[in-house]
């Protein structure tokens, strides 16, 4: 061969290889960019924007869209808490204070990761309203936990872009979100007031939280105030701290019902001590704010006795949160607490726990 | 880092070449090579920094060992080879056989040491078997000192650094001298791409899936019947195979690219008619190390049939140990060599290839049985759940294990109109994955597969070259000629393609051209946006 002709044939096998790189290439980023551009068109987490106009929000998962519907919503009124407050449908709310609400949900969530949605609300939104859950544990968890870890998707809850590709090119998404997204847009009938909501899948009654209630055969020792004071003591400090910080907004804190069937399990666990002390400080420290009304439905022996309300032992029916949100728009309600009320209600509380742990 | 990763292909990838090439276009080549030192070990300590201290610390050590052996006598070479065992091995046995080995000795005796806590180094058990290969190649005078820019090149070069292959001084040393291959080289880029996209997606789109299915057999392992037990047995091992192999295609691939390439480590295994030929198709490198290094200096075969058979179960049995500390790597090494002596032994073979290539798939994939369970009882509740000719239906819960997400719509259309139809529905799918699976490993492998096309590509210029010159070039043979005489990692000529000379035939072999770009293409956006569930490497715990 000729060196020329040998030159030539080399450039002609790297135009080659050239053209094939610059299709395969090409063809990648197409398909790449069309996926990439149907997560952020529709963007089922909401991590970009709002739901599209004419598009109804459909929110389920709470650790995935929470975040994102927290910053990118048009809202003025928080509803926080753990899995007792998924049930309530924001409608009630919206309709009964006259604000539109969205929900800040953490399954088994402490204070502290409450108070991260919490925070971010009030940095994005004006806030009217916190319509707050204030469940006991949630007093004992680690008030220094920050509940973003690596078990989380982290990109959804840092502010770098450049990590947004886990979202963007995410089969999940494509395949599930999307089009779950659209099916419960097109179907007709899905109710927004229902995010994060699951009472529609589960039974209510007596059997079916009896059947998720495993008693301890044996009564532990009462564990010492030294093992969890310090600890609730800097929970309720969080919450303090929070309703000192925003003045103009109105807290309503709930102290949701459990069953007879959880202050069993506390008091043969030797942790009722320790919840009897975590509700009676919350109660002291926020009831002296003008902003915040803190609602007690854990006396309520009508509901808290009756298990067919219950699927086990902490989670009550929607009606049960249809009814707290009724209450808490009573300016008269019993379940209100009041300043000078303290001492009364830690012992109706006790003596009730007693008697419910006896049984 | 891993190779599929967002981080990796999105970033890492792309600084790395881009550096890599506009240095060595500068001619800045040792600068080049210190850039390559820089992101290999970026990619190794992103993981866990203090990783990357225990491998600076194993590679100074090895090379000032390497060092030596030109001042020692024959005897002394022989020493250093024992103190490099030491070394090597000591460090490798504290990180990774520590605990087994308490754990044995406090049975045996009923001591009660108390276990450490110790965390394996990724990627220690290749390098320290590197570093072995290097130092003994130097004391046998088979291979010249080297600086410890070179070496350090040569043992944390990233494409191979976390799980092999475990490649040979001649392999890669000699490539970093050749400044040819700092040219950026538009064909030899183009094979990388497609061999990283075929090792990405056999990793991403069948590894990580199958695995869903072979997760929840073992892990539900006492209600397995006999169907559900033989395709959780022949799942794992092609889930094994996809997954390394899929690296390994990566780690080629990724060679091409930066142009300093690495060994094949796999060659169509269940082709294999025996064990011993499943041996030197699956993890080659691997074989050859033990080859070179165990086997021969035990006497290899030279030294009577039973001395042989000896010598080949001890390779096995630290083959297994190698790969893990653990009974049941021993076993499932115990019974590969056991599978080797028969090779040796036998007297007949059976009247057709197939029916060889099948006897040794099962039995193969009986031993692996071994190697992925949690412990020998439950390895045997397996074997026992397959030969007891049983039927529960376990196999559709198995099948709905895997979770496809592509079927998601279909999965919800199912459950809400024909609910009773969904595990018969997921039951095709893990048949048809199955039937797929076979067809891969059975067919052409990826070496194969690459080299077709490329060898129609460059037809293809050649015929573009036959108008100009206008002289008619029926068949070419192309690829790079620069064959590596010790192990043809290098690439090897591709063959001969015909293309016949009219303008329509020509026409379609480029639209194939075309259409394999595309398919590739859609394989990577496949692969890329099935990554988010990443998941690890199974031999990176080895």
């Amino acid at each position: 061969m000729e060196p020329a002709e040998g030159l030539k044939r080399g450039d002609m096998e790297k135009r080659a290889a050239l053209r094939w790189i610059g299709r395969f290439a090409g063809t990648a980023a197409v398909l790449l960019a069309a996926a990439g551009g149907l997560v952020a068109l529709f963007d089922p987490f909401y991590h970009f924007h709002g739901p599209l106009p004419g598009m109804k929000a459909v929110v389920t998962k709470s650790e995935y869209q929470c975040i994102g519907t927290i910053r990118n919503f048009d809202y003025d009124s928080v509803i926080a808490g753990s899995s007792t407050a998924e049930n309530y449908n924001n409608r009630w709310f919206d309709e009964v204070f006259g604000c539109t609400s969205v929900k800040a949900i953490k399954s088994s969530g402490t204070t502290a990761d409450l108070k991260y949605y919490l925070d971010e609300a009030f940095s994005t939104h004006g806030i009217k309203n916190v319509f707050y859950s204030l469940d006991l544990f949630a007093l004992d968890g680690d008030p220094d936990t920050n509940f973003v870890n690596d078990s989380m998707p982290l990109y959804l809850y840092d502010k770098n872009p450049l990590n947004d590709d886990k979202y963007l090119f995410n089969k999940d998404v494509l395949f599930e979100d999307i089009p779950y997204l659209l099916a419960m847009n097109l179907a007709g009938g899905y109710d927004e007031g229902t995010s994060y909501n699951f009472w529609q899948y589960k039974t209510f009654s007596e059997q079916e939280a009896l059947s998720h209630y495993e008693r301890a055969k044996t009564v532990a020792p009462m564990q010492d105030s030294s093992q969890w004071q310090e600890r609730v003591d800097r929970n309720v400090e969080l919450l303090t701290d929070m309703v000192q910080a925003h003045p103009e907004t109105a807290f309503y804190f709930f102290l949701p019902p459990y069953s007879s069937l959880w202050w069993d399990s506390v008091y043969r666990s030797g942790q009722l001590e320790e919840y009897l002390y975590a509700r009676s400080a919350a109660m002291e420290a926020l009831t002296v704010f003008e902003n915040v009304k803190l609602f007690d439905f854990q006396t309520e022996e009508s509901i808290v006795t009756e298990l067919d309300y219950y699927m086990d032992p902490i989670h009550f029916s929607a009606d049960i949160n249809r009814f707290m949100v009724e209450e808490a728009a009573n300016a008269d309600s019993v379940y209100l607490v009041r300043p000078g009320e303290m001492t009364e209600r830690a012992a109706r509380m006790r003596s009730l726990a007693a008697e419910m742990a006896e049984e | 880092m891993l190779f599929n990763s967002y981080l990796f292909i999105f970033a890492f990838l792309p600084l790395l070449l881009a550096g890599w090439y506009f240095l060595n276009r500068k001619k800045r080549f040792r600068l080049a090579q210190g850039y390559l030192i820089g992101m290999s070990l970026w990619f190794y300590a992103y993981v866990n920094l203090s990783y990357l201290w225990i491998l600076l610390v194993s590679c100074l050590a090895g090379w000032l060992l390497s060092l030596l052996p030109e001042r020692l006598t024959q005897r002394g070479r022989r020493l250093l080879i024992a103190a490099g065992c030491v070394l090597h091995l000591g460090l490798l046995g504290y990180f990774k056989y520590s605990n087994f080995f308490l754990e044995n000795v406090n049975a045996l005796l009923g001591t009660d040491f108390v276990l450490t806590h110790v965390i394996l180094p990724v990627g220690i058990s290749f390098y320290t078997f590197q570093q072995l290969a290097y130092l003994i190649d130097r004391c046998r005078g088979e291979a010249p000192g080297d600086s410890f820019f070179d070496y350090l090149t040569f043992m944390v070069y990233f494409p191979q650094l976390l799980q092999g292959p475990i490649l040979l001084r001649e392999e890669l040393i000699p490539q970093l001298h050749d400044l040819s291959r700092r040219r950026f080289d538009a064909g030899r880029f183009a094979l990388g791409i497609q061999y990283f996209v075929l090792g990405l997606a056999k990793k991403v789109l069948l590894a990580d899936t199958l695995a869903g299915a072979v997760n929840f057999g073992y892990e539900n392992a006492a209600l397995l019947d006999s169907p559900s037990a033989v395709l959780l047995a022949a799942g794992y091992l092609t889930e094994l195979y996809f997954d390394f192999s899929g690296y390994c295609d990566m780690a080629v691939g990724l060679g091409k690219m930066v142009g300093i390439e690495v060994a094949q480590n796999f060659d169509s295994p269940f082709r294999s008619g025996s064990v011993r030929e499943f041996w030197r198709r699956w993890h080659i490198t691997l074989g050859r190390f033990f080859t070179r290094y165990v086997y021969i200096p035990l006497g290899g075969s030279r030294r009577g049939k039973v001395r042989t058979l000896c010598n080949v179960m001890i390779v096995m049995l630290l083959s297994g140990l190698w790969h893990g500390a653990a009974w049941t790597f021993v076993l499932w090494g115990f019974l590969h060599g056991l599978g080797m002596i028969w090779d040796n032994i036998k007297r007949r073979e059976l009247p057709h290839r197939w029916m060889n290539r099948l006897l040794t798939f099962a039995y193969v994939c009986l031993t692996f049985v071994f190697f992925r369970a949690d412990s020998i009882g439950q390895g045997f509740l397996v074997i026992r759940k397959m030969v007891a000719f049983s039927w529960n239906g376990f196999l559709l819960q198995m099948a709905q294990a895997l979770e496809l997400k592509e079927f998601y719509i279909v999965d919800k259309a199912l459950s809400m109109k024909f609910p009773a139809l969904l595990p018969w529905f997921w039951l095709v799918v893990l048949l048809a994955l199955t039937a797929l699976c076979i067809r891969l490993v059975c067919g052409e492998n990826t070496d194969g597969l690459v080299r077709r096309h490329a060898a129609k590509l460059a037809a293809l210029s050649a015929e573009d070259v036959d108008k100009i010159v206008k002289k008619p070039i029926s068949t070419v043979e192309v690829g790079d000629k620069s064959v590596d005489k010790s192990n043809g990692c290098v690439d090897r000529p591709v063959g001969h393609v015909e293309i016949p000379g009219d303008r329509k035939s020509r026409r379609n072999v480029d639209r194939v051209e075309k259409g394999w770009a595309i398919l590739l293409a859609f394989l990577f956006a496949w692969s890329v946006i099935s990554m988010t569930g990443v998941s690890e490497y199974l031999y990176f715990t080895f």
